[in-house]
């Protein structure tokens, strides 16, 4: 079979039998004054075969379907069998065959003669052979070695040792050879791993290592790429693949579905032009074009199709609920939803409720309900530190009424004294799960009355406004105070007093107290008159940390306290219990003499554990008020950290209803766990002043109007 | 608790050329071609002898050709050529490229003694790359079971980081994690015996009665007689004493030598004497193989700085060339500098734009930079070019779902599952548990998890992640158990010793914490949490 087919077309033009396997085969004008004539190499003759084609010899054939001929001219025989050839072409006059055999002997033929026989580069195995017109030098890569010959030396005919220009083990057996005039004579070699470009002084320009063994390669030039900058090439490889480089640069790829054995790139007429080439080892030849449509995996047809335009809808739908409930507060408004309506009602001056503190006033809160619809009972819950009748109840509604109404009274308790007027009233409805939640404040007098200012207590508060300052007795004119710069609150029942100090010469408000559980109630009050007063002063305060510090020191040492005490209590129970078994065991026994002894003895232990109870009580309620104080001062540091627009998740309800401890619920609302609690408490009080708070959404206004 | 993250597959690098089909026009069949078959009928048009299995051999019918040798051989038992032939068949059939394999035995990697510096600067060693390189965070980005951050590609890649010998005697062995406790690794010791098996007349060259030194020193058959020895018969001692002849009858004058002498020193681990033989003949010539050959030789002592300068040099006289290009990017991502690895490996692609180590390499690279839609382009570019593996359907099902676009995950995904093999069963079913946690349903997660383990029952993320439900359902024995064998299958690994850290911890088991949190700061130096622990821990034992 033979790689170098040049003549093909739509079908076979002629089929001549040689006798030979034939190796290779080269078209050119090797005799002088003819033309078209084809050599043909086989291991014993090389033979010359005349093609006539049709157009010529179409009055002489005699069968229809020959369109061509081939005449064997003569034939050179050979004693040891060739392996390959080249042809070079010499200027001005007819091209030579150069054949190899296969042990390596060189053989030149000119015409019918052979011009010289000998073996330059003494080989086991040959390899391919090329010649470059332009330096005159003959590539031989016989067993691996590349070695470069300057042709004139081997034309002389002498028979000594012939001497390479230069040599390169290739480390690897060579199967094709490509050389390239012009500029920059280029050989590259196919060799069984990779493909290895040589200039002409024999230095690698390029390499490209394979990832199959090479099978063939070929070099084309393209009527449309007029560059001959680079070398393009096609090889073959044995796993089916084309590889199709410019230079070493990968251009593109395709499988090829054989593994050929020759190559080529050629034009057989006007449609088929520029066409690779490929002869498998089979005998198969394939032409064709490269893929230009890449195999692209489809992707399997989605059975869900998305309708945009209902989702488009479906999402306006829910948006606008979104923005309804917005405007409702946050709170539920549902088509049957409950609503619920506070107001501060009548104030009394004395309560007679049994829980109430002495002298204590009252204030009723009127809780109306509408939209009451298939609503039988109301249970409503009340959370406020302030004193009412009593904190659950349970409200009856007609079946035919929509509306109904209750008044709650509200007071200074005995029992505990409160830090924040804050009244929280929820309503469920047990049957359709609906509940509403509303907050209400008190009225300050409902907590305070006047009193004597103090001077000299503990702890202070201090708040600076923009403006000048305003007469204390404007600002509470409820208490009928004549003092323009300081006012004295006590809290109803007890001793409990806070004043307010009015600055001279600075724009400064003072808050005053032993106790600082009271701090945030007097100042927020004093912050929200003074804004009701002067609309839209800057008003702003330091938060008292240190007090904060003080209160979780406190805490601290009393849970410790506790641990302690709750471990007396332990120690107290079981000596009880020991003293309990020993007499019931005595009395079991009916040994009753120390009856006595043992009866003063579980007096005294029994005494010492209610003692100790007692004690852990006390304690008890004292961490329940140092916790209050906490809370207020936590919801102190964000009343004012709020005046400095600074929104912060600390609130008087920071801690509260949680079994978190204090450290954990921070770390949360940091979310670190670095650092002790006060760090993590001023972190969260950071006067970062954030834009966002203070651009109002124009949207959201719309809505609102 | 740390979840181990999202693994992505590493595509097999088996077929690198992954051709687009031809677009075949039409195709000739030669119509007289039966009629050649007739006439063949009559006086035997055939090549004999010599001609035809070299004609063989040249059309890679290698077992045809040998078949012939040895009938040529049988006839004349002296005849060179036939027999340099055959040498060149049979190590044929066994080539494996000498720069792509990088197995090495346990011996190799728990005696080695080749490392220059035990305490290098960072950045200077794979054992210690820079800190601050982004890249190497376990929790951003997996880790293979030698300790390296996971990369896009398989690679028969050497574990540079040894973990104790201990353990690598004690991993399971399974068909797929065997590994050969000699110095020649599981693949050479699979051709020696194959060698043995092929010569059913007896071992074709018997090499302890050759006159090694008479046929090393003859230039036209060395070459066949050195391959022959060093890939079929795999006795790098007599291959290295023919390339030493051969290259001393070369007058020391011939590149090739001096590379195959350095390819018999990097087999015997002798890395200097390497490295010298290939910087001589470097001196001689500059060759691709060459440059490679010493920057692995380089990366084999740990010299990844080396290794860059050797492939930059490499460079300089092969312009944009593939096989320094790749090694450059190979070392950036073995020391954890993706930006310049994915540079490289995006400067390759404009080479060999079909090349699927770096594509999936930069793709692997977007997914854990956070930019899985870039990841997913260059997947499907894969997918494009006809791969379509179970590990390409997964990745590109991960990536999916890391863009939100569920609906193709899904299907992605369920494709990926129906076409898996056996041995990325586990890691798929691992990364469906993941895609589980994240969608919430944890219960499906922890089958998936078991499924995954069932494959692979070295799968030490499945059984961390596992771990970490069972703690969360309150079973903490149990959890402690999967945490500590996924320790003891993958020491390396920060997630199982994280994790049973924190379990020791919360038991009060204060010694065993503090060795874990060691062992996971081993891992990844960098972890805040770690630290922290390990800072809180100290003052108990200073107070001891």
């Amino acid at each position: 079979m033979d790689p170098g087919f040049r003549e093909n077309s739509n079908h076979v033009l002629v089929t001549a039998e040689t006798k030979y396997p034939i190796l290779e085969m080269a078209s050119d004008n090797f005799l002088p004054s003819m033309e078209n004539i084809l050599a043909v190499l086989s291991p014993t003759k090389l033979t010359y075969y005349g093609v006539n084609f049709a157009t010529t010899l179409k009055f002489l054939a005699n069968s229809e379907d020959t369109h061509a001929s081939l005449d064997e001219i003569f034939s050179h025989s050979f004693t040891t069998s060739a392996w390959n050839m080249c042809v070079i072409p010499i200027e001005d006059s007819t091209s030579q065959i150069l054949v190899q055999s296969i042990d390596c002997k060189l053989s030149l033929f000119q015409g019918d003669q052979c011009v010289f026989s000998l073996v330059p580069l003494r080989a086991l195995q040959p390899g391919p052979i090329g010649y470059c017109q332009s330096t005159q030098t003959l590539f031989v890569a016989n067993n691996g070695f590349l070695a470069a010959i300057k042709f004139s030396l081997m034309s002389s005919g002498s028979q000594k040792k012939i001497n390479y220009d230069w040599s390169f083990n290739l480390g690897d057996t060579a199967i094709k050879m490509e050389v390239t005039e012009g500029m920059k004579p280029t050989t590259i070699i196919l060799c069984r791993r990779h493909v290895s470009a040589f200039n002409s002084a024999g230095s690698v320009v390029w390499q490209i290592r394979l990832e199959a063994v090479g099978m063939a390669m070929c070099l084309y030039k393209s009527l449309q790429i007029n560059n001959t900058q680079f070398n393009r090439l096609i090889v073959a490889t044995a796993d089916d693949t084309l590889l199709i480089f410019k230079d070493n640069q990968l251009i593109w790829n395709c499988n090829s579905q054989m593994s050929p054995v020759g190559l080529l790139v050629c034009s057989y007429n006007k449609s088929y032009e520029n066409v690779i080439t490929m002869m498998g080892s089979n005998g198969k030849i394939v032409i064709g074009y490269l893929g230009t449509e890449p195999s692209l995996y489809k992707v399997p047809d989605d059975k869900l199709i998305i309708n945009y335009a209902e989702r488009a809808e479906q999402f306006k739908a829910l948006e606008q609920k979104i923005r309804e409930t917005d405007i409702a507060g946050g709170a539920v408004k549902r088509k049957e939803g409950i609503q619920m309506k506070l107001s501060i009602g009548e104030m009394g001056k004395r309560t007679i409720e049994p829980n109430a503190a002495s002298n204590a006033p009252y204030c009723n809160v009127v809780v109306d309900f509408s939209e009451l619809h298939n609503v039988s009972k109301l249970h409503i819950n009340i959370l406020s530190e302030c004193a009412c009748p009593s904190n659950q109840v349970l409200l009856n509604v007609g079946s035919s009424q929509s509306t109904a109404s209750l008044q709650i009274q509200f007071y200074v308790g005995s029992k505990k004294s409160p830090t924040s007027n804050k009244v929280t009233i929820a309503a469920h409805c047990v049957f359709s799960q609906i509940s509403v939640t509303k907050t209400i404040e008190l009225p300050f007098k409902t907590l305070f009355e006047e009193t004597q200012v103090d001077r000299n207590a503990k702890y202070k508060v201090t708040i600076d406004t923009a403006g000048g300052v305003i007469a204390l007795n404007k600002l509470f004119p409820e208490f009928e105070s004549e003092n323009p710069q300081a006012i004295g609150f006590s809290l109803h029942g007890s001793d409990k007093t806070i004043s307010i100090f009015a600055a001279n010469k600075s724009n400064r408000y003072r808050i005053q107290s032993e106790h600082v559980s009271l701090l945030q109630i007097a100042a927020k009050e004093l912050v929200s008159r003074i804004q009701n007063e002067v609309k839209g002063m800057e008003i702003g305060g330091v938060i008292p940390f240190e007090y904060m510090r003080e209160t979780l020191d406190d805490i601290q040492e009393l849970e410790a306290k506790q641990k302690e005490d709750s471990k007396v209590i332990d120690c107290r129970m079981k000596e009880v219990r020991a003293i309990e078994s020993l007499s019931l065991n005595s009395c079991k026994t009916g040994n009753m003499g120390n009856l006595q002894a043992m009866d003063a003895l579980f007096d005294k232990s029994y005494r010492e554990l209610l003692d100790a109870m007692d004690s852990y009580n006390i304690l008890t309620t004292k961490i329940e008020n140092e916790k209050a104080t906490l809370n207020s001062l936590f919801q102190l540091a964000a009343d004012l950290s709020r005046l400095s627009r600074v929104e912060t998740i600390l609130s008087g309800s920071f801690w509260t209803n949680t079994q978190q401890s204090l450290r954990d619920r921070l770390q949360w609302a940091v979310r670190t766990d670095r650092g002790k609690e006060m760090a993590m408490i001023e972190k969260l009080c950071e006067h970062s002043p954030k834009e966002l708070p203070k651009i109002k959404e124009e949207e959201e206004e719309e809505n609102v109007e | 608790m740390s979840l181990s993250p999202l693994r992505m597959l590493q595509v097999c690098n088996s077929s690198l050329w992954q051709p687009e089909l031809l677009d075949v026009s039409f195709v000739f069949l030669d119509p007289s071609f039966d009629s050649f078959l007739k006439m063949a009928d009559g006086p035997v048009i055939e090549f004999t002898g010599f001609m035809k299995a070299f004609r063989l051999f040249r059309e890679n019918r290698l077992s045809e050709a040998e078949v012939v040798c040895t009938n040529l051989l049988r006839k004349n038992p002296l005849d060179q050529a036939t027999w340099a032939l055959k040498m060149q068949c049979l190590s044929d059939s066994t080539f494996v490229d000498e720069l792509d394999n990088e197995d090495m035995g346990l011996a190799e990697t728990f005696l080695e003694q080749n490392v220059i510096a035990t305490s290098a600067r960072p950045g200077t060693s794979f054992q210690r790359p820079k800190t601050t390189a982004k890249g190497m965070n376990p929790i951003m980005r997996p880790s293979t079971n030698a300790g390296r951050p996971l990369s896009g590609v398989v690679r028969p890649q050497t574990s540079f980081k040894a973990g104790s010998m201990d353990q690598a005697v004690r991993t399971a062995r399974t068909a797929k994690t065997a590994r050969a406790v000699s110095s020649t690794s599981a693949r050479n010791m699979r051709l020696g015996t194959a060698s043995m098996a092929a010569g059913a007349d007896g071992e074709f060259v018997n090499l302890a009665r050759l006159n090694i030194d008479k046929y090393a020193a003859d230039p036209q058959v060395n070459r066949q007689l050195f391959e022959y020895v060093f890939y079929y018969v795999n006795d790098i001692r007599v291959a290295h004493q023919i390339a030493g002849t051969a290259s001393k009858s070369a007058s020391f004058e011939d590149y090739y030598w001096k590379n195959q002498l350095a390819k018999c020193y990097l087999r015997l681990g002798m890395l200097n004497d390497a490295e010298k033989q290939l910087n001589s003949s470097l001196n001689q010539r500059k060759l691709i193989e060459s440059f490679a050959l010493l920057a692995k030789v380089q990366n084999r002592m740990d010299q990844p700085v080396a290794a860059l300068k050797t492939y930059a040099q490499g460079l300089e006289s092969f312009n944009e060339d593939v096989t320094m290009l790749t090694g450059i990017a190979r070392v950036q991502e073995a020391l954890g500098e993706y930006d310049l690895s994915v540079d490289m490996y995006k400067r390759v692609l404009d080479v060999q734009s079909n090349n699927i180590e770096a594509i999936a390499c930069v793709a692997t690279t977007h997914f854990y930079d956070g930019k899985p839609e870039i990841a997913l382009r260059y997947y499907r570019r894969i997918l494009q070019m006809g791969v379509s593996s179970a590990e390409l359907f997964m990745n590109i099902g991960l990536c999916c779902f890391a863009a939100q676009q569920f609906d193709f995950a899904v299907s992605s995904i369920l494709r990926a599952q129906s076409t898996m093999t056996e041995d990325v069963a586990a890691d798929i079913w691992y990364n469906i548990g993941q895609v589980m946690i994240d969608v919430g349903e944890l219960e499906y997660a922890a089958r998936a998890y078991s499924i995954a383990l069932t494959h692979d029952p070295d799968h030490s993320e499945s059984l961390v992640n596992l771990g970490i439900l069972k703690h969360r359902d309150g079973k903490i024995d149990e959890s402690r158990a999967m945490f500590s064998s996924a320790i003891a299958k993958n020491p390396l690994m920060f997630e199982g010793n994280y994790n049973l850290a924190l379990v020791c911890l919360a038991q009060g088991r204060y010694h065993e914490a503090k060795n874990l949190i060691g062992k996971a700061l081993e891992a990844f130096p960098d972890h805040e949490h770690c630290k922290r622990m390990y800072e809180n821990m100290k003052p108990l034992y200073e107070s001891v």
